[in-house]
């Protein structure tokens, strides 16, 4: 018999990935100083939907960023499928640029996340810290557009050190890695990103999580659109 | 700032809709009548025919309860002599979140064979939204359903000297909550038996996550087990599968299990067991081991 239905793996998916994987890296390369940017993301980690098929759960959310100097840009989002079950889910932080040659670079994120149910009131935030290396070219001679690949790790911390019960906590901290692309056309980009989810971690609970490392961790797939605004 | 922000909270929890997975937790099917024997669908594992209960020997009746100002009929179903209850002792068999008593049928008659073929009787009922039950599922209306089958039990004759709890799965629940507050049942049974418990629906949540948030982002469903365990000081004997991958064995059992102290635990973990089905406990322990445990621990 098989136990994975959908209701028990609505419980599973809608709590493992809707905050671990809920997104494509924000910003792996700084804005220019003055430079604001709005972006929407979709797409979260797959899985398979018994006796349909095997599908990315499909997360949404909205951000918002703007480059403070060429070197730091500040960003915010709000996850809106969190809104669904209720819970506020805004993630924040800020990006620096910590290397740079003519065409590629690498920077690091630090921001949080910060989620609040309507139903208890209880606060969780987890901090959490990503790297990027980017390599950028001109996909075509086309005025106006180019294109980055980029690949990275996102740490998140989990600042609980029990579990419900008194139960310890022995996940304090959980790692992604990501590869992904990102087209750019005049204002407009499009992001395309993998990411591998935890990839030590028993994924054998509840959801029949798809990942290349058989019962741990997960894969997942997002697609993100950003629209830029002219510096002031 | 301040007021921009106040707005900006306010604004994201108005566009909060509020969508729970309570429901989810209860995975119930409806059924035109109970067909035991004749049913045709799904079970969790065959019995041979040496388990085979007499006729005169089941009895499907109905009780009411009250659930939120409304009377639901619930659907139960008794396999032994009802005019010797006064003096038997009987087993609550509180079933898992699927389905409706046919699909359980064979364990409650693998039950009705603990220590010989109807030595004990055995009661189950179908939740509110299970089978031909009345209503939809709650936790609340499972824990008034559980009350009304003990009332039932009462008005027999049975005492609580006489009375076994056996939960399975999302049956832990009532199971566990009868043992743990006898000030708010009509009955109490004497020993605890649960298989494959859930500790919490936040042990639930958090498992599945990977990470600490609580389980109110996702259900108002406590479920927790692993709380109103600590009260219990029955006997009290555990079951599980090491290969349930549902609720896992040290994420939920082993913390129910931890939690008891009682007067007397015992954990039987049976290997490569799942969480149900051909290779659940009864069948991985083998039928006449799983009842040999269980008429051992009653006698003992």
């Amino acid at each position: 018999m098989n136990y994975k239905k959908v209701s028990q793996f609505l419980v599973g998916i809608s709590a493992w990935s809707l905050f671990i994987s809920c997104a494509p890296t924000r910003f792996y390369k700084p804005l220019e100083q003055g430079e604001q940017a709005v972006t929407a993301t979709f797409g979260g980690p797959l899985i398979k939907v018994p006796n349909v098929a095997t599908i990315p759960i499909p997360f949404t959310s909205i951000g918002y960023g703007r480059g403070i100097t060429n070197e730091l840009t500040v960003f915010g989002s709000w996850q809106t499928t969190s809104s669904i079950f209720g819970v506020m889910h805004l993630d924040f932080g800020a990006t620096h640029q910590l290397w740079k040659r003519e065409n590629m670079g690498i920077s690091a994120s630090l921001g949080s996340h910060f989620l609040l149910d309507v139903f208890e009131w209880k606060p969780s935030l987890y901090p959490q810290i990503s790297a990027n290396y980017y390599y950028s070219y001109k996909q075509s001679a086309e005025k106006n557009s180019s294109a980055d690949f980029y690949v990275g790790t996102e740490n998140w911390l989990d600042l609980r050190s029990r579990l419900a019960h008194e139960v310890a906590n022995t996940n304090r901290l959980l790692w992604n890695m990501h590869v992904g692309h990102s087209f750019h056309k005049n204002l407009w980009s499009y992001q395309l990103e993998v990411k591998i989810l935890a990839p030590y971690l028993n994924n054998d609970v509840v959801v029949d999580y798809v990942s290349p490392f058989g019962n741990r961790g997960g894969m997942g797939f997002y697609f993100g659109v950003q629209r830029k605004f002219g510096k002031k | 700032m301040k007021p921009f922000l106040s707005v900006l909270i306010l604004f994201l929890m108005l566009l909060s809709c509020n969508k729970r997975l309570d429901s989810f937790l209860f995975n119930n099917s409806k059924i035109d009548a109970y067909l035991l024997d004749a049913y045709t669908g799904e079970i969790p594992f065959e019995l041979g025919a040496e388990y085979t209960i007499l006729s005169d020997q089941i009895h499907l009746f109905q009780f009411n309860i009250e659930d939120q100002g409304k009377t639901l009929e619930i659907h139960a179903l008794y396999v032994g002599d009802l005019n010797s209850m006064d003096q038997d002792t009987v087993i609550l068999y509180c079933h898992g979140n699927k389905d409706h008593l046919d699909f359980y049928w064979n364990r409650q008659k693998l039950l009705a064979h603990v220590g010989g073929k109807n030595r004990f009787g055995v009661l189950s009922f179908d939740y509110p939204g299970y089978g031909l039950s009345e209503g939809t599922p709650t936790e609340e209306n499972m824990y008034a359903a559980t009350e009304g089958a003990l009332k039932w039990l009462k008005e027999k004759g049975v005492a609580n000297d006489r009375l076994i709890a056996y939960g399975f799965s999302l049956g832990s629940a009532p199971a566990t909550r009868i043992a743990a507050n006898p000030q708010e049942f009509s009955l109490t049974p004497r020993i605890l038996m649960l298989e494959n418990p859930f500790a919490s629906s936040e042990v639930m949540v958090q498992s599945s996550a990977g990470l600490s948030f609580p389980g109110s982002y996702f259900t108002n469903i406590r479920i927790a087990n692993a709380e109103e365990i600590k009260k219990v000081q029955q006997p009290f004997l555990w079951f599980h599968g090491t290969d349930d991958t549902f609720l896992t064995l040290a994420a939920h059992g082993q913390v129910v299990f931890d939690n008891y102290t009682g007067s007397r635990g015992k954990a039987v973990v049976v290997n490569g067991a799942t969480h149900d089905g051909e290779k659940g406990v009864p069948v991985m322990l083998g039928f006449a081991n799983y009842l040999a445990e269980i008429e051992a621990f009653i006698t003992e």
